[in-house]
């Protein structure tokens, strides 16, 4: 069963990734920031699906991204799942350099995050 | 004008394809025609004389004369005509058939000299008499063959027709068509199929004188 | 009624339509017929010896055998130089079977003659071998012929038929028969045979034509249609309109590559959301989302729609791109979102007519300020810029706030050519809005007194009590001063309204003016500035509702605005219930900068230093560092002092204090 985590800074996205998730019933842990995610993805193992936004303050999408993928977590399993938002097409790069999966424009529909965990979770 | 060759063996191409659809236009009506004309023996029932026509009595009496045979005997008369495969057929047939008793058998013959026919006639008891297609037509009004006549002890004619039903039929009738009228049945005609002899007649059923 | 019959061919149309072919040779049938043509060339050539040997053992002339079976040879013979058709060559021997028959029964009389009639029916019955019903036709009509002419040659009034009418038309009745059968089974041995790659031609051409008619709908329709292949390449079939669009199209190239030559921004995303499509890891329908839908070309505008179509397993064979051209839409968008911020600027104007004009004025004046390339410091010009852009948002012209916010990106990077077009396209929207402006507020009055109904009884009080006429004097001249009462009044409402925009959720503002009036002109700078400060307040003080109940506190976030007589000081005062000052956060960032930062009053002097924010993210509202410089600026300027306390967890006020001699020297020196 997927453990899914969520790191974002923004509340209100976090509470959109939390409703739009609710219908699977997957565990979902939320970071408010690079550091936290760090912190909390290396406490727990369990983890194997991180959606990631990108700017973020203490430490960015990217660069927690770019940890991990240093770390040998991305190796292990972990698929990041990136939220972005139009134009930035150099991050999008860097971070599927450093093991991203996926990315998401924002704004999205709820359906469409839904799809995406339902199809990778296990 | 210089021509090329290539040229040149379009232009002939060109004129003997123009050739040939003329000539082709004009053989084929050709061709309709004549292969009617050939249809008209087998399809066109000969004229005959009539039964009471004064000339043929005559002359059937004529053949009588001299015979051995006695007076109250019938008279049958074939009338062949040596170019006609229907009279060579009818011919084949007085050679191999059995002859009815008691009556004088004549084959007026018309035709090439055929010495072979003629001594045959004789070996079967037949008379033979040799005349010629004007002769016939005038002297018996006959002017198609083969023709079957049959003439009483009297020597009138009571039929002149054909031998068989069909036209080159298998069935010859003439034995049971004699017996018939001896017993003193009154026998249809049956039609004639064969060969105009009279030249008028061929003119009409042969105009390009294929068959004759 | 309509007759339902009437679409349908007439009898004697279907009958000609079944006998004869439809024009069109195929090469199959043309060789086949070219074979069937020698073999039956063969088959009647070998009817000469066989015709001899009859006559010869029919007794029935060799010789004229030989001529007239020669000379319907000739017919096939003529007829394969005359025609180079092989069906017309074929029809030919319709009419040479039927002569050899002819032939054959006389040649074959006597006995047997009948049974050499069966020729005619076998022969007839092999035609059909030519699979086209004309050649039985032309046989059974040589046959017509022969009788025909027979009939003319030997007149029935010369001779007596044996054979009656009836065995005629028996004879007829039979060949009629056979004719139809054979010409029948020629047709459908054509149809479904010898026509088959006719057909099938048919059905190319219909393809074609079929292929023809999309081309022109392709064409014709004012959208691009294309599709893409999972490799992304395009397909030769595309509309016409592609080309005028976005230039010359090649067959196989990437559409990223194809668009990308016009907008570059299309190729990078959508090569890179191409990947997203094809790798497989998003769900198919997650993967198109992230495909670019607009881009610009000049001055026009496209739309892009994708349409999967997929193989009976769900994976993706081909996409088809629409693509729109929706410039008009857009322009029309544009038009009606500027329609309703002029609507949203009349509400304004009717509400409070003095507070726009104020605001109008000074935009227009910072906007000139902050063009690039001016005597002002790109520090100065971020400010203006960040002012302006507050104050229009304030306003609900979020159109000009927007272009704000791209021009101060522009001037962060101190990119010239991009911050000429930032400022150019925020210049020319605020031109837009104020030519409909302008028309709206007519003539400027700004030179009229207004007075609350209090201070209207309070002076009337004072008249009719006999008051000197100094202070009654003294009254009238503040009328000509602003009411600060009014200006909070309006700062209450944009904070509410901000609030509500942040997802603060309602909050409650104290109004408080106690009277005070205030020299418009010279503290308009300052108002202005006084935004930032409310905004910081709104933004970073106040937290959001739930974070609120957590901490104990009421779910609704507290202001309290008011000016008052303080001794000699007329105080303006911002207070909030929020979460206070991150004094930690302040100290770090000071020290960053180089700022002293040992004590509170060097925090304080750090926090209202240019440059300085504690917020990490930057966003429409505030946290450029830039606000409360300003403030401290306008400030400075009056001769007035700022103090500042702030308690984590409990709040933050703001006090601004200005002598009062300074404030109202106009009416203390009247």
């Amino acid at each position: 069963m997927s453990k899914i985590i969520i790191v974002d800074d923004s509340n209100t996205m976090r509470q959109q990734v939390r409703q739009a998730l609710a219908p699977t019933g997957i565990t979902l842990v939320e970071a408010v920031d690079g550091q936290d995610g760090l912190t909390k993805v290396k406490a727990d193992p369990a983890i194997d699906i991180m959606i990631l936004d990108v700017n973020m303050p203490r430490m960015n999408g990217i660069e927690l991204a770019e940890a991990l993928h240093k770390e040998g977590r991305i190796a292990k399993g972990l698929k990041i799942i990136m939220l972005t938002t139009e134009g930035h097409a150099e991050l999008i790069q860097r971070a599927k350099a450093a093991g991203a999966k996926g990315w998401i424009v924002k704004p999205f529909k709820p359906e469409m995050l839904l799809a995406t965990v339902k199809k990778v979770a296990v | 004008m210089p021509q090329t060759p290539e040229l040149a063996a379009a232009a002939t191409n060109r004129l003997s394809t123009v050739l040939a659809r003329v000539l082709l236009l004009a053989w084929v009506p050709c061709l309709v025609f004549v292969l009617a004309t050939l249809m008209t023996g087998h399809w066109v029932t000969l004229p005959t004389p009539a039964v009471g026509a004064p000339g043929l009595q005559t002359a059937i009496a004529a053949l009588a004369v001299g015979e051995p045979a006695a007076p109250a005997a019938w008279t049958v008369c074939h009338v062949l005509y040596s170019g006609c495969r229907c009279s060579r057929r009818v011919f084949d047939h007085l050679q191999t058939a059995e002859r009815p008793a008691g009556v004088r058998e004549i084959v007026l013959l018309v035709g090439d000299d055929d010495v072979a026919m003629q001594n045959a006639c004789t070996a079967r008891g037949m008379r033979c008499v040799r005349l010629d297609r004007d002769q016939l037509q005038a002297r018996f009004g006959i002017e198609a063959a083969p023709l079957f006549v049959v003439a009483d002890p009297r020597g009138v004619p009571v039929y002149i027709g054909g031998y068989t039903d069909h036209k080159q039929g298998l069935d010859y009738r003439d034995a049971a068509i004699v017996d018939g009228l001896r017993r003193g049945d009154t026998v249809a005609a049956l039609p004639v199929y064969g060969c105009g002899v009279s030249q008028p007649l061929q003119a009409v059923l042969d105009p390009l004188g294929l068959k004759y | 009624m309509t007759d339902l019959t009437s679409n349908q061919p007439s009898l004697l149309r279907r009958i000609f339509g079944a006998i004869v072919l439809p024009k069109t040779v195929s090469a199959f049938e043309n060789s086949y017929l070219e074979r069937m043509n020698k073999i039956a060339m063969g088959f009647f050539y070998a009817h000469l010896p066989i015709f001899l040997l009859i006559a010869w053992l029919n007794d029935t002339d060799p010789l004229l055998t030989a001529i007239l079976t020669t000379a319907v040879l000739l017919v096939p013979a003529l007829g394969s130089r005359a025609f180079t058709s092989q069906r017309t060559k074929s029809l030919l021997f319709g009419f040479t079977s039927m002569c050899m028959g002819g032939i054959l029964v006389h040649i074959g009389q006597g006995p047997v003659q009948i049974e050499m009639h069966f020729y005619f029916f076998s022969v007839l019955a092999m035609l059909a071998l030519f699979a086209n019903p004309m050649t039985i036709l032309v046989a059974a009509v040589t046959v017509a012929l022969h009788h025909l002419v027979l009939w003319y040659l030997v007149p029935a009034s010369v001779f007596n038929y044996a054979a009656p009418l009836w065995v005629v038309l028996v004879h007829a009745g039979f060949v009629v028969l056979e004719t139809f059968a054979a010409c029948f089974i020629a047709r459908n041995f054509f149809d479904n045979v010898i026509g088959l790659e006719k057909k099938v031609e048919e059905r190319t051409v219909e393809i074609r034509r079929r292929n023809r008619d999309m081309r022109l709908v392709l064409d014709n329709v004012q959208q691009g249609l294309v599709t893409i292949d999972r490799t992304g390449a395009l397909s030769a079939e595309h509309s016409q309109v592609l080309e005028r669009w976005f230039g010359t199209y090649t067959a196989g190239e990437k559409l990223g590559d194809y668009v990308g030559r016009k907008s570059a921004d299309f190729g990078t995303w959508f090569a890179l959301s191409w990947e997203s499509v094809t790798d497989g890891f998003l769900p198919l329908e997650v993967a198109l989302e992230q495909l670019p839908r607009k881009v610009a070309v000049g001055n026009q505008h496209y739309r892009f729609d994708y349409q999967p179509i997929v193989d009976a397993s769900g994976t993706l064979e081909q996409l088809m791109v629409v693509v729109s051209d929706v410039t008009k839409d857009m322009a029309q968008a544009a038009a009606e979102a500027m329609q309703r911020e002029i609507l949203a600027v009349f509400e304004r104007i009717l509400n409070d007519r003095t507070g726009f004009v104020e605001f109008y004025e000074e935009a227009g004046r910072l906007l000139l300020a902050s063009a690039p390339g001016g005597e002002a410091n790109l520090a100065t010009t971020k400010r203006h810029v960040h002012t302006l852009k507050g104050n229009a948002s304030l306003f609900g012209i979020e159109s000009v706030a927007q272009l704000c916010h791209a021009y101060e990106d522009t001037i962060g990077e101190g990119d010239t050519p991009a911050m000429a077009t930032a400022y150019e396209a925020l210049r020319s929207r605020w031109q837009a809005l104020a030519d409909t402006v302008d028309r709206m507020l007519g003539q400027r009055a700004q030179d009229q007194v207004t007075m609350t109904g209090s201070e209207y009884e309070s002076l009337l009080r004072k008249v009719v009590d006999g008051a000197n006429h100094a202070e009654i004097a003294r009254s009238l001249a503040e009328l000509t001063l602003e009411p600060t009462e009014i200006r909070l009044g309006r700062f209450a409402e944009q904070a509410r309204a901000l609030a509500r925009r942040l997802e603060k959720g309602a909050i409650e503002v104290d109004v408080a003016g106690n009277g005070v009036r205030l020299e418009r002109d010279k503290f308009a700078p300052f108002w202005s500035a006084f935004a930032h400060v409310l905004r910081n307040a709104v933004d970073h003080g106040i937290e959001p509702p739930e974070q609120r109940t957590e901490c104990g506190k009421s779910e609704v976030g507290h202001l309290r605005l008011r000016t008052l007589e303080h001794g000699e000081d007329i105080v303006v005062e911002l207070s909030d219930d929020g979460r206070g000052i991150d004094w930690q956060a302040v100290r770090a960032r000071a020290e960053a900068m180089g700022l002293p930062h040992t004590t509170d009053a060097d925090l304080v002097d750090a926090l209202f230093a240019p440059g300085l924010s504690t917020s990490t993210q930057i966003t429409d509202t505030s946290g450029r560092g830039v606000g409360l410089s300003a403030v401290r600026e306008a400030c400075l300027a009056l001769g007035g002092s700022i103090q500042t306390k702030s308690e984590p967890g409990r709040g933050t006020v703001f006090q601004f204090r200005f002598p009062l001699a300074v404030a109202k020297e106009t009416t203390v020196g009247a």
